[in-house]
């Protein structure tokens, strides 16, 4: 069984990566926690129940690991918790070339400001396209707390992409 | 945007279309009477595509070798490095006179195939040039060979004169979407002792030119 696994393992890689990547807000982080996520699931390969989802095993292996850290790190300030400047980074004449890659910057720090467990709820279902089931059974939680904490991440990312659309043009005639 | 917890759990899975129909023809009247309702599903709709499009960087990068070395292998893996191969070239360049003389192991060195070598236990090792009497110079250039061709079906045929043995690789095809192109996924097939033998790989290529090759235990074709 295991050789399948590892293979299997191998071809999920980009999109733990990706996973990883929304969890800490920063590649090399990511790839630090995709590598220490691998070696955990190979050392417990006999726990892993053949015919279920690797992809959903991997997630959790991953946000709990994460948690961990976070736990570990507490004292350290969040990256994230920097206050958005979306005005000043907007004002002058290559505000429409850096529109998407502001918008894109927008979105992560809305996201890295969540917390921690609507920010895992965010990303499996809207970026990994988990069902909501399938979401609920990576965190192991009901299926209400998954919509209720998807509502409140997606309310508060929309909010900051809202007021991010209406900053260029209140600046710029100003 | 200040509604109920619930009202707001049952929009976003409206927008997600993860509602039974009775719920959701409940939800679709709750959106027509009231504007609030509708806003809030119109801000739902946004975020999700826009969170989707800012993590896409990592399918649109090759996985670093240390990551590929750290699902594929175990105590190898923990020193998270992949054998660096010499370059093709290095070969090439010797007078044909040096590499006709040179040994059978120094030949496949030459070619620089370095491999993963999976154990049928489960476990990996790192290897530098035949990692057993399975592997065969004559394999190891077939390998070379198909992998500079490089295009899916590409079928290059192989006499282990050593084992008298017939084989074959062969590409299947670029990993799947997001992994690097750099990366082709290989079957090898031969006989051994008149039944088919197959093995499936992996080998990814560095800015440098360099392959690393992670191969699996072989299994009898059914």
């Amino acid at each position: 069984m295991t050789e399948p696994v590892r293979a299997d393992l191998v071809s999920l890689l980009p999109r733990l990566r990706r996973f990883a990547y929304g969890l800490t807000g920063s590649m090399d982080d990511g790839d630090d926690l995709v590598q220490s996520a691998c070696e955990r699931a190979l050392s417990r390969l006999d726990q892993f129940q053949a015919g279920t989802r690797l992809d959903s095993w991997m997630y959790r292996i991953m946000q709990n690991l994460w948690i961990d850290q976070r736990r570990a790190r507490q004292a350290r300030p969040e990256a994230g918790m920097e206050p958005v400047d979306l005005e000043a980074l907007a004002v002058g004449d290559a505000e429409r070339e850096l529109n998407s890659r502001l918008t894109m910057t927008a979105v992560q720090r809305a996201v890295r400001k969540l917390p921690e467990d609507q920010r895992a709820v965010l990303l499996l279902v809207c970026v990994e396209g988990l069902s909501y089931k399938a979401a609920a059974e990576v965190l192991e939680i009901p299926l209400g707390t998954v919509m209720s904490r998807l509502a409140r991440a997606r309310l508060a990312v929309g909010r900051v992409l809202h007021s991010e659309k209406q900053a260029p043009s209140s600046q710029t005639k100003g | 945007m200040t509604k109920q917890p619930w009202v707001e759990s049952m929009l976003v899975a409206y927008v997600d279309d993860q509602l039974e129909p009775a719920q959701r023809a409940a939800v679709e009247e709750i959106i027509l009477e009231d504007p609030e309702a509708r806003a809030i599903v119109a801000v739902l709709r946004g975020s999700a595509a826009a969170v989707k499009t800012a993590y896409d960087q990592p399918l649109r990068e090759p996985v670093p070798p240390r990551l590929l070395a750290a699902a594929g292998g175990g105590e190898s893996a923990s020193a998270g490095t992949v054998v660096p191969l010499p370059a093709r070239k290095r070969w090439l360049e010797r007078p044909w006179k040096m590499a006709l003389a040179a040994s059978m192991a120094a030949l496949a060195v030459g070619f620089g195939i370095g491999y993963w070598q999976a154990r049928p236990s489960g476990e990996f090792r790192l290897a530098g040039g035949p990692a057993d009497e399975t592997e065969s110079g004559q394999y190891e250039a077939a390998l070379y060979q198909a992998l500079e061709d490089g295009s899916p079906g590409t079928q290059v045929a192989y006499v282990d004169t050593a084992q008298g043995r017939r084989g074959a690789v062969i590409i299947v095809g670029t990993v799947s979407a997001g992994v690097s192109s750099n990366c082709l996924e290989f079957r090898r097939e031969w006989r051994d002792a008149g039944n088919k033998v197959v093995s499936r790989g992996l080998a990814c290529r560095a800015d440098s030119g360099e392959w690393s090759v992670l191969s699996m235990p072989p299994k009898p074709a059914s």
